[in-house]
């Protein structure tokens, strides 16, 4: 009787433990996110340089599949969003993804735009200080990418 | 005294069960979220077009950029060069021990690939996608040249600290 009281008193004690332990930590989601800016400074096609600031508490929220799963083209222009944002002693760990559309008016006429235009962009995880830029892409004289994270 | 012994083996086994339970999962790549690498991809894709791409990235990093098919490698004589897709994706991170690896090597993983434009001469151009995935060890400082095997193409890697 003793001894069947003690297993049931370590089965109740590994049954109150276990779930415990197999809850998954909650999900990195965006209102846990830090209020920075991140400007955005470059040119991912010829002739075509822009430059744009997105402030991390007031992104837009990330665009709805469409059918199969596919996401909608997004409209003209140049797309930011800062992912993931970490803390990283005196900056941050960024996760972010740039996407440019629009039609490109320096590429030579013979080429089909409406293939090209929807798909230019970059993504990544880098660690950034504030107020430091850096230089994230460069690809011959055309394409580069600089980030600058400010507080 | 046996009710003690089976007492304290349902205690063991619960301290095992709990411990087993709380071991966190390795996650190799962690321990590069500090810190900035530069990946420098140079050389000729199989299809000839030429790529010279400089990322700058802690674990991991993709730009869809625009590359220059040399007229020279164009099937339809074409004497200009035409525009035309790469894409490129690189993930770094430490390698597994199981890969017996010096010790300062890190793992890149890289995708490579590019659309081919084929013009018809009548002003159309369509696009074949090709491209390669390759994994590899390498060290700060050195460079790793890759050829395809064709040898119509060669890319060499180099790994170095980003500037701060």
């Amino acid at each position: 009787m003793k001894n069947y009281f003690y297993f049931l008193m370590v089965l109740a004690a590994l049954t109150l433990a276990l779930p415990a332990q197999t809850t998954p930590p909650p999900p990195n989601t965006a209102p846990a996110m830090d209020r920075v800016f991140l400007h955005v400074q470059g040119q991912l096609l010829p002739g075509s340089p822009f430059e744009t600031t997105v402030d991390t508490a007031n992104q837009p929220p990330p665009a709805p599949n469409g059918p199969g799963n596919r996401p909608p083209a997004p409209p003209p222009g140049v797309h930011v969003r800062v992912t993931s944002l970490t803390k990283n002693g005196d900056g941050y760990r960024v996760q972010y993804e740039i996407n440019f559309t629009g039609t490109v008016d320096s590429l030579p006429a013979d080429v089909q735009k409406d293939m090209l235009v929807h798909v230019f962009g970059a993504s990544g995880f880098v660690v950034l200080k504030p107020g430091v830029p850096m230089k994230v892409l460069a690809a011959g004289p055309d394409v580069n990418l600089t980030l600058t994270l400010t507080l | 005294m046996k009710t003690k012994l089976i007492f304290a083996g349902w205690l063991a086994l619960g301290t095992l069960a709990l411990l087993a339970q709380s071991v966190p999962s390795t996650d190799l790549s962690a321990v590069l979220n500090d810190q900035n690498f530069t990946v420098r991809i140079q050389g000729n894709m199989s299809s000839g077009a030429p790529l010279d791409c400089s990322l700058v990235l802690a674990r991991t990093a993709t730009a869809r950029v625009l590359v220059w098919m040399p007229a020279a490698v164009l099937a339809n004589g074409s004497d200009r060069p035409t525009p035309t897709l790469a894409s490129v994706q690189v993930n770094l991170a430490l390698p597994s021990p199981k890969q017996n690896a010096e010790p300062g090597s890190y793992m890149v993983v890289c995708q490579v690939t590019a659309q081919m434009p084929i013009p018809d001469g009548l002003g159309h151009i369509s696009y074949q996608v090709s491209g390669a995935t390759c994994s590899f060890l390498i060290k700060l400082g050195q460079t790793v040249r890759l050829v395809d095997n064709a040898a119509t193409g060669s890319l060499d890697f180099t790994l170095s600290p980003a500037p701060n």
